[in-house]
């Protein structure tokens, strides 16, 4: 009981830790900008910042069977991040150079984390509905 | 035990454990910072270091809570209180007689630098001595709510012989080399000129805090002495409160000195010097304001109309060092700063300035605030020139333990405590392999990024130490769209697992009290007071003043990770035997890769890392060895843990459910990689 209340603790200071950086993207696009002038700059990020925590505590308290949607973030978003994306990098920015030996890898990889991220992401769908219609309060 | 029934004694221990953790968590932070940061590597630091790992080890031992009477784990138990307890103790006397020492003799610095030896044989030799004692007559066993000496009579002499009485003598001895010493200084300060009110508080914390956690034991334990048959409760829960707080009072005065937080701040500051065009701060006029008044600390401080002393008090020695700081304090983006070993020089210092003291007298008023500064009047605290020398070693460049170090913080994230649920989900064979598997392809891709962003370098786009996010790298190489997808998939996984955060510490929280019975509270009330109480932390513009309670969390993660390492262990060789597990589980087998691939998320990480090396060509070594310990931890780990639990409900699986949802993609630290800097700031050096 005490592991879990400590683990409470350090997952409570890591949460505005977790949040920072998506905000920080969210505050750099175009929309944000334009919505209020720059002077009311520290008024409107305050705001925003309570929405953005406040829509997620609507969606923990209201989307049922969190482990599967936890999930299907992790299969389509990490995987990009991880497999997907630096493949791509990769590719662009060596080019001419790869052999067809490494372009293959490269490719190989990239299909990995489509194929194993779509997989997983169809498979949690699935897995939700089914959820859902057990549950009765489908997404 | 007489008038305490069992549900006082479970009170009791279960204080002792929560005060204990508490007081880990704060050792394990002096000590973090000591392995951290050279500059609080001085000879002073060594010894409270020293006293941080008894202290640790001292909390460790309570974590046993309360064991079986007889058992193994109650005489395990009882010698490591006994040892630590004492060891911990002497240490604080040690600190005291240095202090002393430092004071009021004008020997050299080789002097103390000899005695470290000595000290260690002092401490622990006579802690292993007096730990035997008890164990002679056999008087290990119970003594209340833990195991310790036990109460019968001879248990009774040697708690006395062997505790007790060295306590009051350390107590003693502290407490006259505190006050002799608060004395000299006084004197000194009033004769240049200085006021008397400015020369108080950290010296006498050490004493006092001993004072303060041993002073309600010793009552209860003489209570006991006195009337056998009556323990009182009271006595014995304060008692073992205030005696296990002892750590964790220890870290805040540690954090109190001003060489700590001059330490912490420029660490969180040198950050915002670099990762201008990252951070979000630069938006932000009020942040902007706030931010020079950080970096520039002392030089700005009399400007800033009491900054420091808002800050602390003891820092007012900075309006009157700030000029020579200001000239020796290397200015923002000055080019390559020297290293000096500055460990020694502050060391040095610290004793000139003191032989000063005693032979010369002062000179004058601002010789005076500069000798104290630098002497006792901050117990152990550097002066406001050397900490700025010791600015020089932040732009140090990190050699292969330093990166092994940060890229284990950066890897070893929460995502480990999620694999005995993707080991549910796999089948251990299924799991272990896929693993290994997602781990080659993690690596590959690790590797791809590295040699992205190398040959961007080589054709001119990149300069070599430029900091470049994860997006921008997308934008630069690929396009736009590279970099809008890069952006989609970090908003949404960082949102999905601060809403996974949440609601696992609603459904802990709630759980917990439920199960102490100290409270009823709906899961989703917590959810919502825990989110409401996050915003103002959200609210922060910056999250390098988060970075210490990130390394505290850290720390609280990898004990978790330790602590269930160490019910697993328990779990198997339980009487019932393993429960019934599957090798390999296809059906579920796509729910796995979720989870595997979190666990290897540390992509962000690599480039900051392998800039801020000094041999960047060996990165691709460390980054590889680092992979292969953690697929192996992490195969352990999940193959541990599921064969000692199978699918099995339990309080455990019930914390691993919400484990499950509390996945992070990166380890929490390594999230600082948004502004990279941040974390090559903080890299170990």
């Amino acid at each position: 009981m005490m592991v879990q209340l400590l683990y409470c603790v350090g997952l409570f200071l890591t949460f505005p830790v977790m949040m920072f950086p998506a905000v920080q993207i969210l505050e750099r696009s175009s929309c944000y900008k334009r919505f209020l002038p720059a002077s009311l700059n520290a008024i409107k990020r305050h705001v925003f910042r309570f929405f953005v925590v406040a829509a997620a505590t609507l969606m923990a308290l209201y989307t049922p069977h969190f482990g599967l949607f936890i999930n299907l973030i992790g299969a389509v978003s990490c995987s990009t991040l991880a497999f997907v994306v630096p493949a791509l990098i990769y590719r662009a920015t060596m080019g001419k150079k790869l052999t067809r030996w490494k372009r293959a890898q490269v490719w190989a990889i990239v299909a990995f984390g489509v194929g194993g991220g779509a997989y997983s992401a169809a498979l949690t769908l699935i897995g939700f509905t089914e959820a859902g219609d057990e549950g009765g309060e489908g997404r | 035990m007489g008038g305490l029934d069992e549900a006082d004694i479970e009170t009791v221990t279960t204080l002792n454990v929560v005060l204990s953790s508490l007081s880990f968590v704060g050792s394990c932070t002096i000590i973090l910072s000591f392995s951290c940061f050279p500059e609080l590597r001085t000879f002073a630091f060594r010894l409270v270091f020293f006293l941080s790992i008894s202290e640790a080890f001292y909390a460790l031992f309570n974590f046993l809570g309360f064991p079986e009477p007889g058992s193994a784990a109650c005489r395990f138990q009882s010698i490591g209180l006994s040892f630590f307890g004492t060891s911990m103790v002497l240490w604080t006397s040690i600190i005291a007689s240095t202090l002393r020492a430092a004071v009021f003799s004008t020997k050299d610095v080789a002097r103390f630098k000899g005695s470290e030896r000595r000290y260690h044989c002092f401490a622990w030799g006579l802690a292993a001595v007096l730990a035997v004692l008890p164990a002679l007559t056999d008087s290990y066993g119970p003594a209340g709510s833990l195991c310790w000496i036990d109460a019968s009579s001879t248990g009774a002499l040697w708690r006395f012989v062997q505790f007790y009485m060295p306590l009051w003598i350390c107590m003693s001895y502290n407490v006259w080399v505190y006050w002799t010493t608060m004395r000299r200084i006084r004197r000194a300060l009033l004769r240049a000129g200085g006021s008397i009110s400015r020369a108080r508080m950290p010296l006498l914390l050490y004493p006092l805090i001993l004072l303060v956690c041993w002073l309600l034991a010793t009552v209860n334990r003489v209570q006991n002495l006195i009337a056998p048959e009556q323990p009182q409760f009271w006595l014995y829960a304060l008692g073992l409160s205030f005696a296990a707080c002892q750590g964790l009072l220890h870290a805040i005065a540690y954090g109190m000195t001003s060489s700590v937080q001059r330490v912490y701040r420029r660490i969180l500051c040198a950050g915002h010097a670099q990762g201008d065009d990252e951070s979000l701060e630069t938006t932000d006029s009020e942040s902007e304001s706030m931010r020079a008044g950080e970096s520039d600390g002392v030089m700005l401080a009399p400007l800033k109309g009491g900054y420091e002393e808002s800050m602390d008090g003891k820092d007012d020695g900075g309006d009157t060092t700030a000029v020579s700081a200001a000239a020796s304090r290397p200015r923002r983006g000055s080019g390559p700063r020297q290293l000096k070993d500055v460990s020694h020089q502050i060391r040095s210092m610290y004793l000139q300035g003191l032989g000063v003291l005693e032979l010369a007298g002062f000179q004058s008023h601002d010789d005076a605030y500069s000798t104290l500064t630098k002497g006792g009047w901050d117990t152990f605290d550097m002066s406001a020139e050397s900490a700025a020398e010791a600015g020089a070693a932040v732009k140090q460049k990190n050699g292969i333990t330093a990166t092994y170090f940060t890229m284990f913080k950066s890897f070893v994230g929460i995502g480990i405590l999620t694999m005995p649920h993707a080991y549910m989900q796999a089948g251990y064979i299924g799991a272990s392999f896929g693993l290994v598997v997602i781990a080659i392809i993690s690596y590959k891709g690790m590797v791809y990024l590295l040699d992205g962003q190398q040959s961007l370098v080589s054709t001119g786009v990149l300069k070599p130490d430029e900091l470049v996010s994860f997006t921008k790298l997308g934008v630069l190489s690929v396009g736009a769209t590279m970099g809008r997808v890069i952006d989609f998939a970090l908003v949404s996984s960082q949102i999905g697992f601060c809403i996974a955060y949440i609601l696992f510490i609603g459904s802990n929280v709630s759980h917990s009290l439920r199960e102490a019975s100290l409270a009823d509270i709906d899961e989703k009330l917590v959810v919502i007071i825990a989110a409401t109480a996050a915003v103002p932390l959200v609210w922060l513009n910056s999250l390098k003043r988060l970075a210490p309670a990130a390394l505290a969390a850290d720390v609280v993660i990898v004990f978790g990770l330790v602590t269930v390492f160490f019910y697993d262990f328990g779990e198997l060789s339980a009487p019932e035997g393993p429960p019934e597990v599957d090798p390999l589980r296809l059906g579920t087998l796509p729910l796995f890769f979720g989870v595997a691939v979190f666990s290897f998320e540390g992509i962000g990480m690599v480039v900051p890392i392998r800039q801020s090396m000094a041999e960047p060509e060996k990165f691709k070594g460390v980054l590889r060895n680092t992979i292969i310990s953690l697929t192996t931890l992490l195969v352990c780990f999940g193959t541990l843990s599921y064969l000692a639990y199978g699918d099995k409900t339990s309080d455990m699986s019930k914390m691993r459910d919400g484990v499950l949802a509390l996945d992070s993609p990166c380890s929490p630290f390594c999230r600082l990689s948004q502004s990279p800097s941040t974390c090559r700031t903080t890299a170990w050096s």
